[in-house]
């Protein structure tokens, strides 16, 4: 941190250096999420904070989609998702963050419900603590698998390829 | 890194309160609200759209399969083109009717340009029988009726290097 101080010698104002990033990933390769931890594509980031203990807003969006087979015959989503954070950018210490963590599905009971949808969790981190951050998601079961960043229909057409909503990560420290 | 105020820079909301719900069919069309003309800041390696807004099911029950996407113009609307990464099919599907409304939050991370551009959300529906109505409310009234609602809300805002 920096002061500016006027000619008398009182502060004037400060100001504070502080950590941001904005990335896409352009046209990612679909992600097709089952029943082991994945890490979602594009959702891994560095924070390089000059300050101890900052206060981070962490901002990501993606599509999620049922996957469906034929007919009416869908593979009903249920995935569970949670932000992670590391020291070693997840070599061997990787802690959950406490009170981030949801789902998402469409609906369950139903035997033909899909639901495709993108998703924006937004989550603020009080003195944050390591250095890296990343979301993670698993379905509830392997008839609970989706499907993340692609489209298989659009526009009246089934599977036209190059269909993607990048998946994107806002990161600021406030 | 830099104070935020520095790095991001021409913030520009829009929200358009003559907004009235519209049914999406199976030609692309514009969605109403989410136009904005937009000249990045000199120098800016970003641009950021953000976009909130709802859908209805009506008119089709069983689901709403919208197929929407980022446009823009640099003719000032004559022509639009599409950009890549921001392409999505959302809604649901039901054998049965199902009635859902959506909300959807959009956040795009563009790369940046020079000169003014407009920005648009556009779409269609799948097929004929997963059209759907932007900005159509129902618990916004105190009868058994329907009526707008909330339009599109739009930010847009560069990001320097």
């Amino acid at each position: 941190m920096s002061a500016c101080y006027s000619v008398f010698g009182d502060a004037m104002s400060y100001k504070v250096d502080k950590f941001s990033l904005f990335q896409a990933e352009d046209n990612p390769t679909a992600q097709e999420i089952s029943t082991t931890y994945t890490e979602l594509t594009g959702s891994k980031c560095e924070i390089k904070s000059i300050n101890q203990s900052p206060k981070i807003l962490y901002k990501y969006t993606f599509l999620a989609s049922t996957i469906w087979f034929n007919g009416s015959n869908y593979n009903i989503h249920f995935l569970h998702v949670k932000l992670q954070k590391s020291n070693d950018n997840f070599s061997s210490n990787i802690v959950d963050v406490p009170n981030c963590l949801f789902n998402i599905s469409s609906d369950t009971q139903a035997s033909a419900d899909a639901l495709w949808k993108t998703c924006t969790p937004m989550f603020v981190l009080e003195n944050f603590d390591s250095k890296y951050l990343r979301l993670v998601a698993r379905s509830y079961s392997t008839s609970n698998k989706a499907r993340l960043h692609t489209s298989y229909h659009y526009d009246g057409q089934v599977n036209p390829g190059n269909i993607y909503y990048n998946p994107s990560l806002i990161v600021m420290e406030l | 890194m830099a104070h935020l105020e520095q790095k991001i820079r021409n913030y520009v909301h829009h929200v358009d309160t003559s907004f009235a719900k519209e049914v999406i069919s199976t030609t692309v069309e514009y969605y109403p609200g989410t136009e904005v003309t937009y000249t990045p800041t000199p120098g800016a390696s970003k641009v950021i759209y953000e976009c909130n807004y709802q859908i209805s099911w009506d008119p089709d029950g069983l689901g709403s399969y919208p197929c929407t996407r980022l446009q823009y113009s640099t003719d000032n609307g004559s022509s639009w083109t599409t950009i890549s990464g921001t392409q999505m099919l959302e809604g649901n599907y039901n054998s049965d009717n199902d009635y859902l409304w959506h909300n959807f939050m959009y956040v795009f991370v563009l790369d940046s340009w020079t000169g003014e551009r407009k920005l648009r959300l556009s779409g269609r529906a799948f097929g004929s029988t997963t059209e759907y109505t932007i900005g159509r409310s129902y618990n916004t009234h105190t009868s058994s009726s329907e009526g707008d609602g909330s339009c599109p809300h739009v930010t847009v805002y560069s990001v320097m290097p």
